[in-house]
């Protein structure tokens, strides 16, 4: 074929596959260092988290969820001195455990986000220069017809940020003249208490609580739930690619509800000629999906739940999207596939974009 | 970008055995690998058109046949025969939406095609445009960015 250039809106992105096998879940002491749990754990803001089942595992899961609140968070207006003034410094930030992520297109726009304590500034060159803060440049170098961007990033935790010492208020400063304008923001406390009073009552803030949509019993033909017993050692690794990439694809195709997955699907092979992998088994599905500004720590929270409390031959896919990083909207992915029939066997897919 | 990090080496190993995995307390990597030219593409198309009214009465919602119609009328146009025998599979179409799957050596020429068609007529006065919404290779990524824009 003729060569193109890559598409402006081309997500390129590599995939790593990890076929590994859960330990034992102890109820008292959760696992936070191994995989799966730190890899899910390691992300930063989640959009979209979307869980398949097996129908008939549905009860389980809403119990579970029943037993926890939905995963709030809320939208305000704030101004950057906002954020690093008054109540709302001391108690969110520099005291409590919060995340928060503001409007704008990671790449064109000047954003800002606040996570783990570290605040990060992503600005065009004139924002930078006028707000006279020590950064780096962003982004790959000599990437052609796109101005320099640049990073600040500051520990907004640590003591010597604080009114009165210079790089704190050489902060203040440049929030004052370079980023007086209120942004809208996206805020996730991750604690379980909020200061009383809050500080973002007098901001005026919008709740919103993301409440799964559920899709109950879809028809669907289903792909073999297992990995090839070959697919461990070196020879295996082409089946495993194989076996994955083709998972990976059944399990999307379910997360865009297209027909071609649906039991009854009679597509002409002219205009479609996708098979689901597999001997023709069905069966009936179920797809929560949940939308809004996540916590990985609660990502984590759910897929614990789901592995502890579901029986352990129930198969089931659990991923979760990170929001947009990047002018072609890049996102970060992480999808995990528990096995059917094999205890704590499960394939993990990390999908990050290349900077 | 990022690396993948072994933050608790004692509990987390890579074997590569042919052994089967045995009952055992410790998370434990089997095997890893990382893919990065999988075989096919996927993008996400939208129909727009410029002239439409808010009122949108005139708006065609797709139907699979029709999509694939305006597909192999903007490859053809584009690229010749070469282009209106490219294998594309319907993945969903709705409303004026549809996703598909493609070769992923074609989708450079697939998505310029669909970018570079001047529009159809459709019942006389307005043009139909197709644009790439979003394409990739891993059709999950794509899928989890929808909607992103509702949480705003």
């Amino acid at each position: 074929m003729l060569s193109f250039p890559t598409p402006s809106v081309y997500q390129s992105s590599k995939c790593f596959v990890t076929y590994g096998v859960m330990g034992h879940l102890d109820p008292n002491q959760p696992p936070t260092k191994s995989k799966p749990w730190s890899t899910v754990a390691g992300q930063d803001f989640i959009n979209r988290v979307e869980l398949i089942i097996p129908q008939d595992a549905f009860e389980v899961v809403r119990k579970i969820l029943n037993e926890k609140a939905a995963p709030e968070f809320q939208r305000v207006v704030m101004s950057l001195h906002d954020v690093l003034s008054g109540d709302f410094f001391t108690e969110c930030i520099k005291k409590g455990n919060v995340m928060m992520l503001s409007e704008g297109r990671k790449g064109i726009d000047n954003v800002f986000t606040f996570r783990n304590g570290i605040l990060t500034m992503l600005l065009d060159k004139e924002a930078y220069e006028r707000a006279g803060l020590v950064g780096k440049p962003d982004g790959v170098k000599g990437k052609r017809g796109l101005k320099p961007r640049w990073v600040v990033e500051i520990d907004l935790t640590s003591s010597s940020m604080v009114p009165g010492k210079k790089g704190f208020d050489r902060l203040i400063y440049a929030s004052k003249n370079a980023f007086n304008t209120p942004v809208t923001w996206l805020f996730c406390n991750l604690s379980s208490t909020i200061p009383n009073p809050d500080p973002l009552a007098p901001h005026s803030p919008t709740r919103c609580a993301a409440e799964p949509s559920v899709l109950e019993n879809l028809d669907a033909m289903l792909p073999t739930l297992k990995p090839p017993v070959d697919a461990i050692g070196p020879e295996g690794r082409e089946e495993l690619q194989y076996f994955s990439t083709e998972l990976y694809e059944w399990l999307s195709l379910v997360r865009l509800q297209s027909p071609r997955i649906q039991v009854g699907d009679q597509v002409d092979p002219y205009l479609c000629r996708y098979q689901v992998p597999g001997d023709g088994q069905q069966g009936k599905i179920c797809k929560l999906t949940w939308q809004g500004f996540l916590a990985p720590s609660w990502c984590r929270e759910i897929l614990l739940s789901l592995v502890a409390e579901l029986p352990s031959k129930t198969w089931f896919s659990f991923s979760t999207t990170t929001f947009s990083k990047g002018m072609a909207g890049d996102n970060s992915e992480i999808s995990l596939f528990r096995a059917q029939g094999a205890p704590g066997e499960y394939l993990m897919w990390e999908i990050k974009s290349h900077e | 970008m990022s690396t993948e990090m072994d933050i608790d080496p004692p509990t987390t190993t890579t074997i590569t055995t042919t052994t089967k995995p045995t009952k055992s307390s410790k998370s434990q990597t089997l095997t890893q690998t990382t893919i990065r030219s999988p075989v096919f593409s996927y993008a996400h198309l939208s129909l727009v058109s410029p002239f439409l009214s808010s009122s949108s009465q005139n708006t065609p919602s797709l139907d699979t046949l029709t999509a694939r119609h305006y597909l192999t009328t903007a490859l053809r146009q584009f690229l010749g025969d070469t282009g209106a025998s490219l294998a594309i599979d319907m993945l969903l179409v709705k409303g004026t939406e549809c996703w598909v799957r493609v070769p992923r050596e074609d989708l450079a020429a697939f998505a310029a095609a669909v970018t570079a068609y001047p529009g159809q007529n459709v019942g006389g006065e307005e043009q139909m445009l197709m644009r790439v919404v979003g394409c990739g290779d891993w059709l999950g990524a794509l899928v989890g960015r929808e909607g992103e824009g509702r949480v705003w």
